[in-house]
This record gives structure tokens, C-alpha cells and sequence, in this order.
């Protein structure tokens, strides 16, 4: 039952960064970095909380997916229309994201910010698979966001590698000047990719405020959007494994928790930094093998000379 | 036969501007059914403009198109695919990371519907067993050589039910032996009623299969004729035009300098393959004063590598490497540079230029470190290197709106003009180029060739990499075949024995002994 | 161009920051009075300013210096956490030495330790190709450990209430900027090092190997440039001046090492050094205007009633109005083309 226990926490740990690297992947795969995962998760948990806030967790639900649309349509905007430059693009939209959404929380929600207790998505969905062993409490007795997380990843896998649009967003990011002369059109597959991408992100944001932690607070991703950035290589740029490497984060984070009660004697910050030393050897020890999609970070115009 | 064949495609008047550039004047071009069409011209002529506009990639801004007698605009290629005409680029367009099949089924839909992949490589399968072609509908196109691509996609038009096929110098990237078999495969899609436009510069290809030809020359149409009883010298004189004609230069050659010392040598070089580089797996060749030595063979068989390694680019992992009889295999690029090393990369974008910089700066690319282009603290003298610069515009000819033009701007010949004035110094005495006239034109390549035969007369030895044989044949002492990442062969060139040289670099290209 | 472009995009910053300003039912005049007033009214406003700009100042040229090669260190955070750790570290040894010696090694040693903790990331990128914006994030993570192990762990102070280190040496402790003023001397350093720089990267060969190897870099091996050596040693001077951050907040402002110093240094690095261009000399200006910011939000905070964080929104607001002011141009001549569709051919 300990395992159990530890993961069910390294699975609800994993959901933020698994949608976040989802929305990694669809991007990148289409030829567009996407730094700015934590914005758009962020921008999820504000619209999360002001929709919850206002209209129960099913508004909270819809109106976090749409704040991650938008944050998805300025990067798109950004980068695919105008052409500018991913990353710097990226990091401006993350800061901007970030510090709108500290302060709009503070007119929001005044100064209860911190105090608040939002409705939230916690009941299990299919809650009679709970008993389920093995599978059961670590997987059906949790939030429905966190059982949904499979059946969207398989929707995500199925579109991109089974579907025309997907085969088309592959070979826009492998190779636009071809994907063009085969009469894709490069701009909107992008533009897909991105805002899919953000609302994917923002999913993660939802999940942080409607089954975890049921408040907005600034800067309460801290940061794991940019894990995700590091699932998404360490799962070669697919679906499954971004997922996969997610979990991996996930597991060590809940290792890292349980470290802290088990091992009072060793510095908590060890096991603070763990997941972050682990990401850092992953990434080291697995870059040299796996190739990023041929076209990623390169503006796409229609030359004709 | 009284009645033309059908006209499938028809270009009126079709004109393309670039601001005052005129890339396409006033061109007529009549497709048929049944016929092999073939569109000669020299680079820069205007013929792969025209043929953006037959697809859709480029709109015209004056005349029209017909389509089976009908006016007819294409927004995008997908109007041009909907309409039955395709074309086979000159520069593959399949996605590499794809499999065949992916590659076929690419743009065949919108939306979310499955990609029926069986279905597609069963049907795919049929087409190619109807012409006789082989393909491995689920292989990576990564993994297929250059002519098994270009099948695909010719296979890819035909599943799309391409009425009107356009080939954009189709043989430039096949080995010798594997011309023929196209053009005869050319030959039944045309006998099978469709129409096929050959683009090439290659007049031997021509005779062989077109029925009509058009010639094009800075944008114009100067010849349009059925093929029978075409001359060739004719056709010739008509891609170039009167002020430079297209005699083989033969000046350079006549002037007979005592070979001296070798300057470059390769002993049992080997280099490994690296992404997109193909390995060399033991090359013997040496290059004495005032030679210069051709390397022939098909792309992909190690040139790169070749010339990289003695550029100091990439390392050797076996054998030996000479300049001057030093060796040079831990020499550092710059102190290689001091021997009198000069490289004219094939990649002149991003090997040889820098094309964010001034012309300028990239002619002191090499150099810029030094006094007096820096001072002691290593302040650049910007007058100083503008000024220089001006004076090699004057030297070299090169044609830019001023020194601090950006490189990127220049046509290929310019730029490559650049590249010569900064690596052609007196101090050259080894010169490795490669594919140095890709993509000039025919005055452009003389200024190349007339450069590398100055510097073979001061006493310097070249080594010419190339896939152009007549480049080669008119050009080098002696040509070594390249294959497989091994020297297999050299043929002395006299001047005299020109069709018996072709035939045999021909049969070492191809496997004989 | 350029100049015109950065004016009109901070203008349109201005614009759409009156629109937040008038969400939260602020006064737009009152709120930008008081934050300019609040940080350039009086000495007491510069003096904060000068206070808060210096370590921003370095952490931009963190950003900056990697940023002209096409390379982003995100990493300031990190780097100067390390920087005022070794400063720290060091600094407590000096208790013996003159003034002279004692500030010296401790910025030195601060230098090194940002300098080492950037290296990590430069190496990870020349040997592995691991892209550097993640690797350098996750380095802040684990520099943030760090720090918090050893302040609260070999370096705290006895009895101490929350984590800090002892009191440093006074021999360590940096002078004023100017006579009775509390900046520190430290910001000469730092605008120094931004002119110099400037001056290197524009009129030196230094900036034009840098440009090469940006552009591109098979060319600059071909020039015998390395992309390695560059990336290396590009890091690794961003990482000093960022490491000399740390250390000069350690010796010239608490005289102590608390686990939060860092604050938000790095990030407004970042942001200083996009707004200059990747120029140090505008990211110099962009790190004052920032300080200001900063400072003035206080000042505003107290007059108006609006909460610090608007200042926050101001910041990302500015940074993505800039950032698509590079694409001015473009949108002007799209603009054109789809009034009149016969300009099509152009470009």
C-alpha cells in the first residue's frame, strides 16, 4: 500500500509537466519551440481559478483552456506570423503572462488571494475501478483530470501520427519549403500546433488549481513548465515518452518528499535538487542519441527566387 | 501525321517580374499530349521560374495559363495537383523523416481523417509494377539513394494521375549508368499519353528522347522546334547566346608547366562518415605544382569529406596528409592556411561567406585579427577594410551596390567572386574547390576557370572536385574517379582523347575495373 | 532605426500599461508620476536606484554577452547565488586582511563561482548539444539548494532566528558610491564593465568573431574561429560578471548571506538585457530604467493604493511590446502591400 501511496503521489505530481511536455511536443514537432509552457500553464491556473471562482469548476475548466488559447495565439502571432525570433518570443510571453497574472489576481480576488478555497474537479471519475488493484488508488481514485490524462494523451498521439493534419504538422516541422510545395499550408498548421500546444499547457495549470491546490497564487508553477521543456527531449519528441519522462520528474519529486521524512538526518535541499540533478543527467546522457524535427526554430517564409 | 497531338498545359505570354528584374518575358510554351518537351536553357535563364509558375508556386504578373484550352489561375501548388500537372524538383521534395508512403499520402487530404497507409503503398505497389520501377513502399526516404527518390516521386505524380509531368534536371543527380533508364521511363509515361517536360541543360539528353524543344535565354524564348533535325551546335549557340560562346576552353590547357613538387597528398586517408557525409574509406592522390587534378564521380561518394579533411574541417582517422610534404593532420586551419592552403567550399553559403556580413568583411574573414586590420587592442580599422574592399570590387569584379552591401544580396556568381578574390592570393599553392560553378552561369564559370588556370600557371597545384564532367574534361591535367570513398582509377587528359576519357571515367564511375 | 522602433514600442507599452493601470481602477497620471518620481525625485530615490541597478546592470551583461552569439543563459539566478556563496565563503577569512585585499579576493572569488556555475551549462552544450535554456533554468534550481543548504547548514550565523550567514569582515565591506550616499562603489564597476564591453564587442575583433560564429558557424571554422572555445568563453565571462553580482550584494549591501538574495535579479537581467538589444551600453540604461521601476513602485504602492505587482505586469508588458517592435517594419510593409495589391512583387 506504500507503493500505492507513492504512486498515486508521483502520478498527481506528473500531471502539470505531462500536459505542459504534451503541448511541448505537438509544438516542437510542428517546428516551433515553445518557451513559454509555464506561461500558458499559468494563464491556466489564473482562468482556472477565476472561472471557478465565479462559475463553479466546470467554468473554471473552460475558462483556463481558453486563457491558454490565447496565451498560444500571442506566441503564434509572434512567431509564426510575424516571424520573430522563438525563444525571445517565448520569454517575453512568459513574463508577460507571469506578471499579468499577479497582478490581475490582486484585482480579482483582493486580498484573499491566498486564503481562498475554490471548488474544485475532485471527485474520481469511474470511481468503481478505485478498487482495482495494483491500478486502482494510484490511478482511478484520483482526479479526473489525472485519469482523463491517458485518453488525452492517445487523442494527441492519435492526431499527430494517424491523421492527415498530423502528417501534415510532421512534415512542417521536418521540412516547410517541401510541406508547402505539397500544398500544406504552413502558417495555419503552426498556428494549430502552438495554440493546441498552449491549451495542452494550460490543462496542466487547471490541474494545479482544481485538484490540487485550489487557490491562485503568483508564480505557482514555479517552474514546471520548464521541466516539461526537458520531457519533451528526454522523450525524444513523442507523445508517449514526453509523457513517460514527465512521470519520471514526477516520480523523483514524490521521491524527493518522502526523502525528507525518512532521511531527517541528510539536508532536505538534496532532495530538493534531486529531480533537477536527475533532469540534468538525463538530458546529458541521452542528447547525443535523439534528433529534434529538422525544421524547429526556423521561421518558415515562401521564397520565390 | 496531320493533327498535333492534344495541348494539355499552354503558357501565353507569361511574363514574371522581380521589381525591374525580368525573369520570364513574354514566354509561349505549348505542352502536348504524348510528348516529351524539352525546356534548354542556361542557369538563370528564367526555366525554373516558368516552371513555378506551371505549378503554382509563383504568380505570374502578366499573361495566363490554359489548361486544356481553358484560362486557368493556380493560387497554390494544390490548384496545379487538382489540375494534373506535377513536377519532380530538382532538389528533392519528399520529407526525408518520412517513410514513401507518408510521403505520398502528404497533402492528399485536410483534416482529421485517418491516413489510409495500407491502402495507399497497396496502390502505390500497383503503379510502380505497371512501369516497372521497385519500391519499398514503408522505407524511410532517408535511407533511398538519390534515384530511387527521384522514382518515388515520379510514382507519387502518377498516383495523383499527373496528366502533365515537369522534370527539373532529373539527371543531375544520377550516376552515368542511371540516365538511361530515366529517360526511357521518360519515354513510356510521354508513348502513354501523358505530356513531359524535360528541363535540362544537358544537349546529349535531349537527342536522345525530346520530341520538340524550347530554348530559353535571360527570360526569353529564342528557339521553340521539333527535335528532328535540330543541330546541336545550333542548340548550343543558342543557350549562350553570341557574346560568349561555348567553345571548350582550351587556352588555359595549351601552356604546358613542368609539374613540380607535390603540394598536396593523400596516403590511405581515411575519414569517417559523419551526418549527410559519406566516409573515406582509403584515398591515395596526390597533386604536384602547377597540375591541376580533377575528382571526379556522383555525389555522395566522399567528396565532401575529401575536401574537408585537407581544409582542416574534419579529422582523419587513418593514413596521411601532406602539404608541401608536411603533414598536416594536427595542423590547425590557420597554419595550414600559412602553407598556402586556399578552399573554395561547395557550400558557398554557409561555408564560404558569411552572408550577414559586408562584402568587406567577408573578404577579410581570414584576417581581420591581424594588423592592419586591427590594432594592437584589436580595434578594427573599419576605413581600412572598406577601402580594401573596394579596390578587390574593382580587382575582381565583382558586382555589388557598394562594399558594404551584404553579401546575402549578391547573385551566386558574385558571391562567389568573393570567395576567389579572398582565397586566390598570391600565397596560394594548394587550392581545393568543390562544385566551385553549381549554379552560375556560363559567364561566371569562366571567371572561375580562367582564376584556377592563372593560379596553375604561377606554379600553384588544384585539386578540382566536381560532378561535371565537361567542367573536368576541359578543365584538369588528370581526373581521379572517386567511388565509394576510394580512388578507383585516373584517366590522363590530352586534349585529344576527350570522348575516350568521358567513356572511361564513365565505366570507373560505374563499377568497372 | 533601431532607436525609433525601441521608442515607439515602449510607447505602446505605455499605452496598453494605462489600460492596466485604469483595470485597477488606478489614476494612469498619478501612477506613472509616482513612479517616476518615487525613483528619480530626490537622492533617496538614486540612491535605491543605484543600489538596485548594479546587480541588475551585471546580470543583463550575464544575458547579454551569450545572447550576441545566438545563446541564452537564463541562468543569472544561479550564477549569482554562487557568485555571493564564494564571495560569502571567502569574505568570512578576511578578518585579518586590509580593505584592499579583502574586497578584492572576495569578488574575485565571486567572479569564479558564477563563472564555474555558468560553465556547467556551456559544457553540457559544446559536448552534448544540450540546449542551453533548459540546462541553464534547471541549474537555478539546484543553485537555490545549494544556497539554502549552506546558509542554513556550515555558514549560519549562531542563534540565528531564519537561515543566514554570520556578519561579514567590515574589511570586506564595499564604500559608498558617493560621500553619505548608501549605493555601494560596486555600480562603477558595473557601468565600467558595460562601456568597456560595449566598446569591445562594436569597434573590437572580439565582436567580430562573435558575429561570425553567430552567424555562422561553419564559416568561422573555416576561419579558424571556434564555436566552442566562443560558446566557453563566452559563458564564462557572463558568468563572472553575474557571480560579481552576487558578491557585491553580499559585501556592499547586507554585509550577509540570506537564502532569498537573489530575488529577481536574474530575470530582470534577462529583461535588461533583451530591451538593450544585446547591447551592454543599452542594457546599462535598460537596467537603470528597470531599477527605477523597482524603486518607484514603492513609492507608487504607498501614493495610489495599487499593488507592487502592476509593476510586475508593466515589465512583462514593456519586454513584449519591445520584442514585437522588431517586427515594426514588416508590419508596416504588409500593411502597404494589402492596400495595394499591385506592390506584391516586391521583396
Amino acid at each position: 500500500m506504500v507503493i500505492d501511496e507513492f504512486t498515486a503521489t508521483a502520478l498527481r505530481l506528473s500531471v502539470p509537466v505531462a500536459f505542459a511536455a504534451m503541448g511541448g511536443v505537438i509544438s516542437e514537432r510542428a517546428g516551433v519551440y515553445h518557451v513559454a509552457l509555464e506561461g500558458a500553464m499559468i494563464a491556466g491556473c489564473f482562468g482556472a481559478a477565476l472561472g471557478a471562482f465565479h462559475g463553479g469548476p466546470m467554468a473554471g475548466l473552460a475558462a483556463g483552456m481558453l486563457a491558454g488559447a490565447l496565451v498560444g495565439a500571442l506566441l503564434a502571432l509572434m512567431t509564426v506570423t510575424l516571424r520573430l525570433p522563438q525563444i525571445v518570443c517565448g520569454i517575453s510571453v512568459n513574463l508577460l503572462v507571469i506578471g499579468l497574472t499577479a497582478y490581475l489576481s490582486r484585482i480579482v480576488f483582493g486580498g484573499q488571494a491566498n486564503t481562498l478555497q475554490l471548488e474544485g474537479l475532485v471527485e474520481p471519475w469511474l470511481p468503481a475501478l478505485a478498487d482495482v488493484p495494483l491500478l486502482g488508488p494510484a490511478f482511478f481514485a484520483q482526479p479526473p483530470l489525472l485519469t482523463a490524462l491517458p485518453l488525452i494523451a492517445f487523442a494527441a498521439w492519435w492526431w499527430l501520427n494517424r491523421t492527415h493534419s498530423g502528417l501534415a504538422l510532421r512534415a512542417v516541422g521536418e521540412a516547410p519549403r517541401c510541406a508547402d510545395a505539397n500544398g500544406i499550408a504552413v502558417q495555419r498548421s503552426r498556428w494549430t500546433a502552438v495554440v493546441v500546444a498552449s491549451v495542452c499547457a494550460a490543462l496542466g495549470g487547471c490541474f494545479i488549481v482544481l485538484c490540487q491546490v485550489f487557490l491562485f497564487s503568483e508564480h505557482m508553477t514555479a517552474g514546471k513548465g520548464f521541466i516539461a521543456l526537458a520531457a519533451v527531449i528526454l522523450g525524444r519528441w513523442s507523445i508517449w515518452g514526453a509523457v513517460i519522462a514527465a512521470v519520471f520528474f514526477g516520480g523523483f519529486d514524490a521521491l524527493q518528499l518522502k526523502l525528507q521524512f525518512t532521511r531527517p538526518d541528510l539536508p532536505y535541499q538534496l532532495f530538493v535538487a534531486l529531480p533537477y540533478i536527475a533532469a540534468l543527467l538525463a538530458l546529458v546522457g541521452l542528447m547525443g542519441r535523439s534528433r529534434a524535427p529538422g525544421a524547429v526554430g526556423q521561421p518558415y517564409q515562401r521564397s520565390t527566387r | 501525321m496531320n493533327v498535333l497531338p492534344m495541348i494539355r498545359l499552354e503558357a501565353k505570354d507569361l511574363t514574371v517580374k522581380y521589381g525591374d528584374f525580368l525573369a520570364n518575358d513574354r514566354v509561349n510554351l505549348a505542352l502536348r499530349a504524348g510528348e516529351v518537351h524539352a525546356v534548354l536553357g542556361e542557369n538563370g535563364a528564367g526555366k525554373s521560374t516558368l516552371m513555378n509558375v506551371l505549378i503554382g508556386l509563383q504568380q505570374p504578373s502578366g499573361g495566363h495559363l490554359e489548361r486544356d484550352g481553358r484560362e486557368v489561375r493556380f493560387a497554390g501548388p494544390q490548384d496545379a495537383t487538382t489540375a494534373r500537372i506535377g513536377m519532380v524538383h530538382q532538389h528533392s521534395m519528399l520529407v526525408e523523416q518520412l517513410s514513401v508512403v507518408d510521403n505520398v499520402a502528404l497533402g492528399l487530404e485536410r483534416g482529421l481523417g485517418r491516413v489510409p497507409l495500407k491502402r495507399l503503398s497497396a496502390e502505390l505497389s500497383a503503379i510502380a509494377d505497371q512501369y516497372g520501377f521497385e519500391v519499398d513502399p514503408w522505407a524511410e526516404v532517408s535511407t533511398l539513394s538519390p534515384g530511387e527518390r527521384q522514382r518515388v516521386e515520379i510514382l507519387k505524380l502518377l498516383h495523383r494521375q499527373a496528366e502533365v509531368l515537369i522534370l527539373d534536371e532529373p539527371t543531375s543527380v544520377l550516376a552515368p549508368q542511371e540516365v538511361r533508364p530515366l529517360l526511357h521511363a521518360l519515354r513510356r509515361l510521354a508513348d502513354g499519353g501523358r505530356s513531359v517536360v524535360l528541363i535540362t541543360h544537358k544537349l546529349a539528353e535531349v537527342a536522345e528522347v525530346a520530341d520538340c524543344i524550347t530554348v530559353l535565354r535571360a527570360g526569353r524564348v529564342v528557339l521553340q522546334r521539333p527535335m528532328q533535325g535540330a543541330d546541336a551546335t545550333e542548340l548550343a549557340h543558342c543557350m549562350v547566346g553570341s557574346e560568349a560562346q561555348a567553345k571548350p576552353q582550351t587556352e588555359g590547357s595549351e601552356i604546358r608547366v613542368p609539374f613540380g613538387e607535390p603540394v598536396i597528398a593523400y596516403e590511405g586517408v581515411k575519414v569517417a562518415a559523419a551526418a549527410g557525409r559519406a566516409p573515406l574509406e582509403g584515398v591515395d592522390l596526390t597533386v604536384r605544382a602547377g597540375e591541376i587534378v580533377g575528382v571526379a564521380g556522383v555525389d555522395g561518394n566522399g567528396q565532401q569529406a575529401l575536401a574537408d579533411c585537407l581544409a582542416g574541417l574534419s579529422s582523419v582517422t587513418q593514413g596521411r596528409l601532406a602539404l608541401h610534404g608536411q603533414d598536416v593532420r594536427k595542423l590547425s586551419v590557420r597554419v595550414r592556411r600559412q602553407l598556402g592552403l586556399a578552399y573554395i567550399p561547395e557550400d558557398r553559403h554557409h561555408t564560404g561567406l558569411v552572408l550577414d556580413l559586408s562584402v568587406a568583411d567577408n573578404l577579410r574573414l581570414h584576417d581581420y585579427r591581424r594588423r592592419p586590420w586591427a590594432s594592437l587592442l584589436g580595434r578594427l580599422n573599419r576605413k581600412g577594410i572598406l577601402a580594401a574592399g573596394r579596390e578587390a570590387m574593382q580587382a575582381h569584379d565583382i558586382r555589388a551596390r557598394s562594399a558594404s552591401q551584404q553579401a546575402r544580396w549578391l547573385s551566386g556568381g558574385n558571391q562567389q567572386k568573393i570567395v576567389l578574390a579572398r582565397e586566390l592570393t598570391g600565397a596560394a599553392r594548394a587550392i581545393v574547390v568543390s562544385q566551385p560553378c553549381k549554379g552560375l552561369d556560363l559567364l561566371s564559370t569562366r571567371a572561375v576557370h580562367d582564376a584556377l588556370q592563372a593560379q596553375r600557371r604561377k606554379g600553384a597545384g588544384v585539386l578540382y572536385i566536381s560532378t561535371e564532367l565537361e567542367h573536368l574534361l576541359d578543365q584538369c591535367d588528370r581526373i581521379a574517379v572517386l567511388s565509394r570513398g576510394r580512388i578507383v582509377g585516373e584517366v590522363h587528359c590530352t586534349g585529344h582523347n576527350r570522348a575516350d576519357a568521358h567513356a572511361r571515367i564513365g565505366e570507373l564511375m560505374a563499377g568497372a575495373k | 532605426m533601431t532607436a525609433v522602433r525601441i521608442v515607439m514600442g515602449l510607447a505602446l507599452a505605455l499605452f496598453l500599461g494605462s489600460g492596466l493601470i485604469l483595470l485597477g481602477d488606478g489614476n494612469v497620471l498619478a501612477v506613472y508620476q509616482a513612479l517616476l518620481v518615487g525613483a528619480f525625485g530626490d537622492q533617496h530615490g538614486w540612491d535605491a536606484v543605484l543600489i538596485k541597478a548594479c546587480p541588475i546592470l551585471l546580470a543583463s551583461l550575464a544575458v547579454a554577452l551569450p545572447l550576441r552569439l545566438a545563446l541564452f543563459n537564463l541562468g543569472g539566478e544561479g550564477q549569482i547565488a554562487m557568485g555571493g556563496l564564494f564571495a560569502t565563503v571567502v569574505g568570512l577569512q578576511m578578518e585579518q586582511a586590509s580593505p584592499v585585499v579583502a574586497i578584492a579576493a572576495c569578488v574575485i572569488a565571486g567572479s569564479i563561482g558564477g563563472a564555474l556555475w555558468a560553465s556547467i551549462a556551456a559544457a553540457m552544450k559544446v559536448m552534448r548539444g544540450v540546449n542551453e535554456v533548459i540546462s541553464t533554468l534547471l541549474l537555478n534550481y539546484v543553485a537555490a539548494a545549494v544556497l539554502s543548504w549552506a546558509v542554513s547548514g556550515p555558514l549560519m550565523a549562531p542563534d540565528a532566528p531564519y537561515p543566514y550567514s554570520q556578519e561579514l569582515p567590515d574589511s570586506t565591506w564595499l564604500p559608498s558610491a558617493f560621500e553619505g550616499w548608501g549605493a555601494h562603489a560596486g555600480i562603477w564597476l558595473a557601468i565600467g564593465l558595460a562601456v568597456t564591453l560595449q566598446w569591445v564587442y562594436s569597434q573590437g575583433s572580439v565582436g567580430m568573431s562573435a558575429r561570425i560564429v553567430a552567424m555562422s558557424p561553419q564559416t568561422a571554422r573555416y576561419s579558424g574561429l571556434s564555436p566552442t572555445r566562443q560558446t566557453l568563453g563566452t559563458f564564462a565571462l557572463a558568468g563572472a560578471c553575474a557571480g560579481l553580482a552576487g558578491a557585491f550584494e553580499v559585501i556592499g549591501v547586507k554585509y550577509q548571506l540570506f537564502q532569498s538574495f537573489v530575488g529577481s535579479f536574474g530575470y530582470d537581467g534577462v529583461i535588461a538585457a533583451m530591451l538593450g538589444a544585446a547591447q551592454p551600453a543599452a542594457a546599462a540604461v535598460a537596467s537603470i530604467f528597470l531599477a527605477g521601476l523597482k524603486v518607484g513602485a514603492n513609492a507608487m504602492q504607498r501614493a495610489t493604493g495599487l499593488s507592487v505587482s502592476l509593476v510586475e505586469a508593466l515589465q512583462g508588458v514593456i519586454i513584449l511590446c519591445i520584442t514585437i517592435s522588431a517586427a515594426f517594419p514588416v508590419i508596416r510593409l504588409t500593411w502597404l502591400r494589402l492596400r495595394q495589391p499591385q506592390l506584391k512583387e516586391a521583396v
